[in-house]
């Protein structure tokens, strides 16, 4: 019995032994593989660097910038990718996406077709960074497949996006009403006042995180041609409306008639009163200036702060800010005060 | 006579030198900017180019010992030591002329280029950036120089 018992343990160890030594040798073969792969990269890239250089900058191509192996098309794509990265001249990214459109095209149009989700999301990356419109109908296909993950459709959305796809206000607004906010506003960033007008003359019916999207988009690009719009937005909205359309105008730094924002620096909601001392010191009203010190005495943190930094953006700013640290019985006051003041603005 | 004084070498003798120094932790950048330097036109200059992999290793070179104009082309994000540590360590000696300090960097933000311009340097460049442009500031420095 123990003889078996032996027999039985030894037959064991020797299968462990044989399917490690198997896992090594595979291991070890798969490493080679791939070292040899990668020096013959980096050997092209050697080759190729000084030639796409002087493609980007002078708009000379030489014969030699013919990738054929696949090894070939990686090395080009690495560089190409770097060169995305580094510079961003109209001239060499106009380069850069006449070069990829005429090498890489058909093998990107293979790639978004791959099994692997992690290689179609790579293929969309370098589409995206070398803006490649060529591929504008596989990339807009995509959109009909059923398995689509959640990031690969926000990331379509953006490259339709970014080559200003007209279709796209119907897409978002009919098929993919669902998106976040984030989303949308990494979308919506991309596109052109024609485009992006679309959005603006939809607002009212779109859903909230549509309209959110619409208004920090605005607030990022500070286009005073919405002036009207956000002014209306102000007047007509409550809630979170409100706020982000006060944001987008503190922004954007200029309205006609301040006077109907001045009430809002006695709302009794923070959130009114922290944006519209920031529309204030955007646009250095004099006269807003005591309730402004007032408010850096304000109950909550975030009003306090925003006074401070709005004080600050007056030419006496930080005169103002010293009185009430010399002055001011009130700690929260003083801190606030003196936070701005040595803050190096 | 005046055929000496056409002369190439001794043309190339009485040329100004300008040490251009490229400091920067990225060895690809570095092979841009040399690259972009090797293509711009100074027929009026020597040119010698030394390429820094860290702000240690450009400070422990004692380059700036160097007799000539100096031109720093300096990036403002590095291990060990940054950009800006080392813009303060070579604009701290006032009475050192003759260094020119372009910042080429990915530090965007206004206290950024604020506080580089207040340590003295003398143009700033955000990445990406375009070849074009960062030929235009080298020029402008070079001008400075004359």
């Amino acid at each position: 019995m123990p003889n078996n018992e032996l027999f039985i343990l030894s037959v064991l160890t020797i299968s462990i032994l044989c399917i490690l030594i198997n896992l090594l040798v595979y291991l070890t073969i798969r490493k080679a593989i791939d070292l040899k792969r990668r020096e013959k990269i980096e050997k092209y890239k050697e080759i190729y660097n000084p030639l796409i250089f002087q493609l980007l900058t002078e708009g000379s191509y030489s014969r030699k910038l013919t990738p054929e192996s696949p090894l070939q098309q990686k090395a080009i794509e690495e560089l190409l990718s770097r060169y995305a990265n580094v510079l961003e001249g109209e001239e060499e990214r106009k380069r850069l996406t006449e070069f990829a459109s005429m090498h890489l095209t058909e093998y990107y149009r293979k790639r978004l077709k791959s099994k692997k989700w992690s290689t179609r999301m790579n293929t969309l990356y370098h589409i995206d960074d070398f803006n490649m419109i060529s591929l504008l109908d596989d990339v807009y296909g995509l959109t009909k497949k059923n398995r689509l993950s959640h990031e690969e459709l926000v990331h379509i959305l953006r490259i339709l996006a970014l080559f200003q796809f007209q279709p796209l206000f119907q897409l978002l607004t009919n098929n993919y009403q669902y998106l976040s906010e984030y989303d949308y506003r990494h979308i919506l960033i991309r596109l052109e006042k024609k485009q992006f007008d679309q959005f603006v003359l939809h607002f009212h019916k779109a859903e909230l995180p549509l309209q959110k999207a619409v208004l920090e988009v605005i607030s990022i690009k500070r286009e005073r041609s919405y002036l009207p719009f956000i002014e209306n937005s102000i007047l007509i909205n409550t809630g979170e409306v409100k706020l982000r359309s006060l944001k987008a105008l503190a922004e954007i730094g200029y309205v006609k008639n301040i006077n109907p924002y001045l009430d809002l620096l006695y709302s009794t909601k923070w959130e009114e009163r922290m944006i519209a001392a920031k529309l204030i010191g955007s646009l250095k009203v004099e006269k807003a200036m005591p309730r402004l010190i007032e408010l850096l005495h304000d109950q909550t943190w975030w009003v306090r702060y925003q006074a401070g930094q709005s004080i600050c953006q007056f030419a006496n700013g930080k005169d103002i800010l010293r009185k009430v640290l010399e002055t001011s019985k009130d700690v929260f006051a003083k801190d606030m005060a003196w936070e701005w003041l040595h803050k190096g603005v | 006579m005046y055929f000496n004084s056409l002369n190439p070498e001794l043309l190339n003798q009485k040329k100004k030198t300008i040490l251009f120094s490229i400091i920067d932790d990225e060895e690809f950048i570095r092979s841009i900017i040399i690259r972009t330097i090797k293509m711009m036109n100074f027929d009026d200059y020597k040119l010698d180019l030394i390429e820094f992999e860290s702000g240690i290793q450009f400070l422990e070179s004692r380059r700036l010992e160097e007799s000539g104009e100096h031109l720093l082309i300096l990036d403002g994000v590095m291990p060990e030591m940054d950009g800006m540590e080392v813009l303060k360590k070579v604009k701290s000696d006032k009475n050192r002329q003759g260094i020119y300090v372009l910042m080429l960097t990915g530090r965007k933000s206004e206290p950024d280029i604020k506080r580089a311009l207040t340590l003295g340097a003398d143009d700033y460049l955000t990445k990406p950036f375009s070849i074009t442009e960062l030929q235009a500031r080298i020029q402008r420095l070079i001008k400075r120089i004359k």
